[in-house]
């Protein structure tokens, strides 16, 4: 099948099959009235008849676009009052405070994306953030104002640690598959944690926030926390994603 | 095209429910890393809550799960709930200790069938799962037909098995289970120690083709279902997807659209594959039904946003100039995970361009994908110092 011809189906499946679509929702996405029929979507994954064609709607009422919901909305927010300054952030001795974060447009916003600025600057009023460098922060903000675009957004500050932390592998990690002698993040609420990542694959190099290795035998050396079934009942040592413990150097 | 499944509705059609994660095996392969049980594992009061609000969100294909579900003691109460409300329900089990009482409750329960898990024949099973485990799934496999009890196949393909498929296909006819599901080995959870067995990605070459054209003879008594992780694109496409529908090819991974995953403490998931807190990985957790209700996680404006809210930037590697990007958005959200995040090297369209195997396309690839790869095959001949 070639591309056009998939393009084409597309284009009449959504022109003529789908008899209701999304209806706007004050959630930003809003489940669906649906009625589609004879198509794919309504197959179940072993291939028969899914007869739960109507599912029941929750869209809300708020919201003034009409063509559907606002799901996104990534991009410098303008308008609305200026919000109050951050809460304090949990944790950590430096740290950005809060940011004010200028109100939004009316309508529904369901999620506002914003580059932290660097930590260690300090806040206006937030004492605390997360320490190092918090390069995305992710929250969903409250409520938009209503529909005539007043009432603006309060900032929500200073992250109460950080929400999301990805990072690339330390450059040492590439190569033919040697030890590595640790990765480390904060977690959300769990303050700072040691991943332990035996013995990398091959191919790393690329980001890897996870790799699942096989414990050596508990040892004194590794003062775990292991999850609680992890190497009981049966002597299995288990694998176990998470443990902070002094990671052995590599070597 | 996540405008299809925007238009059509962001509802769990499917969820895959890990009851537990206590498994009496500890196979190979397994991606979610199943032995002991979480610690914190639904009570059986609270896994009948959660089914009624998985069916109140619209949910009617509700596949019971683990670990080995039936080491969860009210698996088929759970079972039975849904099946009161209206919801399609099956169960996954390695068969190790499948018996006729299981069976028996498995009918009462009012369940739609039984899929077991066979990797190949007793060598290749039993080396990623334990001795004298094939002889038992087989076993089992035949009591639950004998006693009426629909029952499907899942295989997951491998290097050790990825020959066979043929003759497996025969194997499962003769001992009368109705359908059968592919899906490929990643080198994650357990696999992740044992990478060699993976298929090589270039066998996918013939591998695909293979599969397409055993979904090709399907008949009514016996069909087999390739699942998300393979395709996409290219010749076979059409014959691993259902020819009747309206958009017979791969529209991109549905995790948080149309699935659902369930994890036995709690937490959900867009789809049970995707990695959480076994894998020391936390982005795909949405909430927990402990916290929240099912509703209200289903429905926050940011869940899922992988999906839901995709952008073409988030692909990577040749995913961000493949002419399928939009439609496709990178495959399975769990393979391309397990790749670092950076491109689908399991994606046929991918190997065909890679290897130039355009016969295996309806049309030439485009400019763009083909120089992709003669840009990567320059930088590794000057890296190695060569001559470009």
């Amino acid at each position: 099948m070639k591309e056009k011809d998939i393009r084409e189906r597309i284009h009449i499946f959504l022109r003529d099959t789908v008899r209701y679509v999304v209806v706007p929702a004050s959630m930003g996405i809003g489940l669906a009235l649906v009625g589609c029929s004879d198509s794919s979507m309504n197959l179940s994954p072993d291939g028969s008849a899914d007869s739960s064609s109507v599912q029941p709607g929750t869209g809300g009422s708020s919201g003034t676009s009409s063509s559907g919901a606002v799901a996104v909305y990534s991009a410098p927010m303008t308008g609305g009052t200026t919000g109050a300054g951050g809460t304090t952030g949990a944790g950590g001795a430096t740290g950005a405070g809060g940011a004010t974060v200028p109100g939004g447009p009316g309508g529904a916003v369901a999620l506002y994306m914003a580059m932290m600025r660097d930590a260690g600057t300090g806040g206006a009023t937030g004492t605390g953030g997360a320490t190092g460098i918090t390069p995305l922060y992710m929250a969903v903000m409250p409520d938009a104002g209503g529909a005539t675009g007043t009432g603006g957004v309060t900032g929500t500050g200073g992250a109460t640690g950080a929400t999301k932390y990805g990072t690339p592998m330390p450059v040492d990690a590439a190569g033919t598959g040697g030890a590595v002698a640790m990765y480390m993040a904060m977690m959300p609420d769990a303050g700072p944690v040691l991943r332990y990542m035996a013995v990398m694959p091959p191919d790393a190099g690329v980001a890897q926030p996870a790799y699942m290795a096989v414990l050596p035998p508990v040892q004194a050396d590794y003062m775990a926390v292991f999850p609680v079934d992890a190497g009981r009942n049966d002597g299995h040592v288990g694998v176990v994603a998470l443990y902070a413990a002094p990671v052995p150097t590599k070597s | 095209m996540i405008e299809v499944l925007r238009r059509v509705g962001f509802f769990p059609r499917a969820c895959v429910w890990e009851l537990t994660l206590a498994c009496n095996l500890r196979c190979k392969h397994c991606g979610s890393i199943a032995g002991s049980k979480r610690a914190d594992e639904l009570s059986l009061d609270e896994c009948l809550r959660v089914a009624g609000e998985l069916v109140g969100l619209g949910c009617r294909r509700i596949t019971l799960s683990g670990g080995e579900p039936t080491m969860y003691p009210g698996w088929h109460e759970v079972g039975k709930r849904l099946v009161e409300l209206g919801a399609r329900v099956n169960l996954i089990s390695n068969g190790l200790t499948w018996s006729a009482k299981h069976i028996e409750q498995a009918q009462k329960a009012g369940l739609c069938g039984v899929a077991f898990s066979i990797d190949g024949f007793e060598e290749e099973h039993d080396e990623f799962r334990a001795p004298g485990s094939f002889v038992r799934v087989v076993r089992a496999i035949d009591i639950s037909v004998a006693a009426g009890l629909p029952v499907a196949v899942n295989t997951t393909i491998n290097r050790l098995n990825q020959g066979l498929l043929k003759s497996l296909r025969q194997f499962l006819m003769d001992h009368r289970v109705f359908a059968w599901q592919l899906q490929f080995a990643t080198a994650t959870g357990n696999m992740g120690e044992h990478r060699n067995l993976v298929s090589p990605p270039e066998d996918l070459l013939w591998l695909v083709p293979q599969i397409a054209e055993l979904c090709r003879i399907n008949s009514p008594d016996f069909k087999v279902y390739p699942s998300d992780d393979i395709g996409y694109f290219g010749n076979p496409e059409p014959d691993l997807r259902d020819a009747d529908t309206a958009l017979p090819f791969w529209l991109g991974c549905r995790a948080g659209c149309q699935v659902i995953g369930i994890e036995s403490g709690g937490n959900v998931k867009g789809c049970l594959s995707l990695p959480s807190s076994m894998h020391g990985e936390a982005r795909f957790v949405e909430g927990n039904v402990r916290q929240k209700s099912l509703r209200d996680i289903w429905a926050r404006a940011d869940a899922f946003a992988y999906n839901r809210l995709f952008k073409e930037e988030q692909l990577g590697g040749f995913c961000r100039v493949c002419r399928f990007r939009d439609v496709c958005r990178g495959g399975c959200s769990w393979a391309t995970y397990a790749q670092g995040g950076t491109g689908n090297e399991n994606c046929f369209y991918y190997q065909v361009v890679k290897h130039q195997r355009f016969e295996l396309l309806a049309e030439e690839p485009t400019a763009d994908e083909v120089r992709y790869f003669d840009a990567r095959a320059s930088g590794a001949t000057k890296a190695a110092g060569g001559k470009a």
